[in-house]
């Protein structure tokens, strides 16, 4: 599996990170093609269990983009999925999946260049990181 | 049952932005493969007329009872996709668009092969959703044609009386004993140099003549419950307390002036004010200097308060312009750090011999004794101006009781905390929950006239909603299956909109109920909820699942 590309699923907030991505097309910010947007209501909405299922379905990493601090469309999910993003490192951790693989960034709508720049940190970093030690299933 | 749908996409080349970066020949091949997809067809542009044609006759012939749209964003033309499908007779819910150009052709240009792969990988992903998904219904509201207006400013008088002349019946909340709010400490307005006491009195005048607006002065709100179209709201006065309905709500509760205490010696020595304290001098006619010498951005754009309050500029050029018409010999000097482009009677001051200097945030200019010292951009040294009137121009700030507000209204505040609306294009005037309103300094500052504008702006959207009478929205909310629920009440606890509440049932159990209209989808209480008894509604597990297995390949 080290032949190939590591796939890297990234959860969109459709407010702010999802409207920084469509921000990253409009200015032709290229990144490497790896990263695969799922697009979530507000990031307030995920669980752990999602996040758990994206590694268990063969992802090699998960960024988790949500909206600025105060910026959150819905008052404070922003804040809340801070608190699943740390639980579910934890669980990583345990499984024997490094938690770097696990990221939580924070975009503002007009950050296209900086949704590039950091998918593409990302992507490398998970490269570096290669080799998952367990999958859980 | 997958091999009993009958799933359409639809590729849209997007003139060449789309098809030059990735082969959607072979994307439609690989389409043909997938299990349940009956109709593949590619178009120059889906969006155009004829493609919209196509789509809607395809859903019609081939049967179709899901549709994936591969093309652009799904923030511009999702609505315009859906209203199509649902022409056709297919539920709005079974549509899915596909991101094809933002998020893949124009960000992986030139590397055909691997931008067509991942376009397949978001087609899989698409086509695995919809598949999962159901027909929703769309929610409606009932809503009552009645307001209530919270302040009794400028903005709030006039939504107040816009709706009224409507017919709609209107509640208006002040804290103050009388009208006007902060239009009652101005001078004159610019530029008709109308008295603001005057217009103010006017339109109070008008407020009370009016049959449909139930005026309440020294009236505080102290709780909201209920939702769009229904609201039920509790006020206090002096005389006691009062509930009553409204259908829509209009916050028009307008900002205060910063108060910069001990900036520039204020207050510590006689002959220094703010701008709107030398209003009210002005209106009184107690001024009297020889040297005047404003200073600009005093409390703004700086590290505690970045903003530009943008109204403090045009106050100061109305105030010079005004002093000089006055008192031909008054010297008038300007400290700023640039206008902004929209003030207007720049000219007319400098013909009428006022100064500007420029200072910089890095040398502020400092009071000694009667004797203001600034550093001169221009000639690069240090000026010193003597004045015996010292005016600060200090920016809007939020009301202190708008933390208190926006908690029970469940707005949100942005970082200097002035409430956000849901979005300035998109939705303006409005608030994420449903019915409620904004118009005046409560969200930025802005002027007198502008707070017209936006009061009727915010008049005629809440109108629009009591005119048609119910709200239909989409059913982004979660929805709760009791049977599960064990009684823990982390989801009341976490929902921000009160939503949910924790109720003994008849069995004696505490159960979760729901109120869907108040809910707005955020999830935080299914991301809580240990028993799973809480989904959303518009996005189950299976179809996250389903996404998931596709964009990670296996």
């Amino acid at each position: 599996m080290s032949n190939t590309e590591p796939e890297i699923i990234v959860f969109a907030c459709s407010w702010h990170p999802y409207t920084a991505a469509d921000n990253a097309g409009v200015e032709r910010i290229q990144y490497q093609p790896n990263v695969k947007i799922v697009k979530v209501n507000c990031t307030g909405n995920l669980t752990t269990g999602h996040i758990l299922r994206a590694f268990s379905s063969g992802a090699e990493g998960v960024l988790v983009a949500g909206c600025g601090i105060g910026e959150c469309h819905y008052i404070r999910g922003n804040e809340s999925c801070r608190e699943v993003v740390e639980e579910a490192k934890e669980i990583l951790q345990v499984s024997g999946i490094d938690k770097e693989r696990l990221s939580l960034e924070l975009f503002s709508d007009v950050d296209g260049s900086k949704f590039a720049s950091l998918m593409d940190s990302f992507v490398d970093k998970v490269k570096s990181l290669r080799k998952v030690e367990a999958r859980i299933r | 049952m997958r091999h009993n749908q009958r799933i359409g996409v639809f590729l849209c080349r997007c003139g060449s932005e789309i098809a030059d970066h990735v082969d959607l020949a072979k994307v439609e091949k690989e389409m043909r493969k997938l299990a349940g997809v009956t109709c593949v067809k590619t178009a120059l542009y889906h969006c155009s007329r004829k493609g919209l044609q196509q789509l809607k006759e395809a859903i019609r012939k081939e049967k179709l009872d899901r549709v994936v749209v591969a093309g652009c964003t799904p923030r511009t033309h999702e609505g315009l996709f859906q209203q199509v499908c649902e022409a056709a007779g297919l539920n709005r819910y079974l549509f899915e668009m596909v991101n094809l150009r933002e998020q893949c052709a124009r960000v992986h240009r030139n590397q055909n092969e691997k931008a067509t792969s991942k376009a397949i990988a978001l087609l899989r992903m698409g086509v695995a959703k919809v598949s999962a998904g159901q027909a929703h219904d769309s929610l409606k509201a009932e809503i009552e044609p009645t307001a209530l207006v919270i302040g009794g400013g400028i903005s709030g008088m006039t939504a107040a009386v816009a709706l009224a002349n409507r017919g709609v019946k209107v509640k208006l909340v002040e804290k103050e004993s009388r009208l006007g709010g902060m239009l009652r400490s101005l001078h004159r307005l610019y530029p008709s140099g109308v008295e603001a006491d005057s217009y103010a009195e006017d339109q109070a005048d008008t407020v009370r003549n009016n049959s449909n607006i139930g005026l309440l002065l020294d009236t505080h709100l102290t709780k909201l419950e209920g939702h769009v179209g229904g609201y039920q709201v509790t006020v206090e006065n002096p005389k006691g307390s009062e509930t009553f309905s409204g259908g829509v709500i209009i916050v028009a509760t307008g900002g205060q002036v910063f108060v910069p205490h001990k900036m520039y010696r204020y207050r510590l020595q006689r002959g220094i004010v703010t701008q709107l304290e030398f209003e009210d001098m002005m209106k009184r006619g107690e001024v009297v200097a020889r040297n005047v010498v404003m200073i600009q951005c005093v409390g703004s754009r700086v590290e505690e308060r970045p903003y530009c309050a943008r109204i403090c500029c045009p106050t100061a050029i109305k105030n010079a312009i005004a002093l000089k018409q006055r008192f031909l010999r008054t010297r008038v000097t300007i400290l700023h750090r640039g206008f902004p482009e929209y003030v207007e009677g720049l000219d007319q001051a400098q013909d009428l011999g006022v100064s500007f200097i420029e200072y910089r945030l890095d040398k502020l200019p400092q009071v000694r004794r009667n004797i203001l010292k600034v550093w001169d951009q221009t000639i690069e040294m240090e000026a010193e101006i003597p004045f015996d009137l010292l005016i600060l121009a200090t920016p809007l700030v939020p009301r202190l009781e708008v933390e208190e507000l926006s908690k029970m209204l469940k707005i949100p505040r942005d970082e200097n905390d002035f409430l956000v609306e849901s979005h300035v294009k998109l939705r303006p005037k409005e608030f994420v929950p449903n019915g409620i309103f904004i118009a005046g300094c409560a969200h930025w500052p802005a002027t007198v006239g502008e707070s017209i504008t936006q009061a009727y702006g915010a008049a005629a959207r809440a109108y629009a909603l009591i005119e048609k009478g119910y709200l239909e929205r989409e059913p982004v909310v979660a929805a709760l299956n009791e049977a599960f629920c064990r009684g823990c009440g982390s989801c009341e606890e976490v929902c921000e909109y009160s939503a949910i509440k924790l109720e003994q049932s008849d069995d004696g159990l505490k159960v979760s109920k729901l109120n869907q209209f108040l809910c707005t989808g955020c999830g935080s209480c299914v991301s809580v909820c240990p028993s799973g008894a809480l989904k959303l509604a518009f996005l189950s597990d299976r179809q996250m699942q389903a996404v998931l297995k596709q964009a990670a390949g296996i």
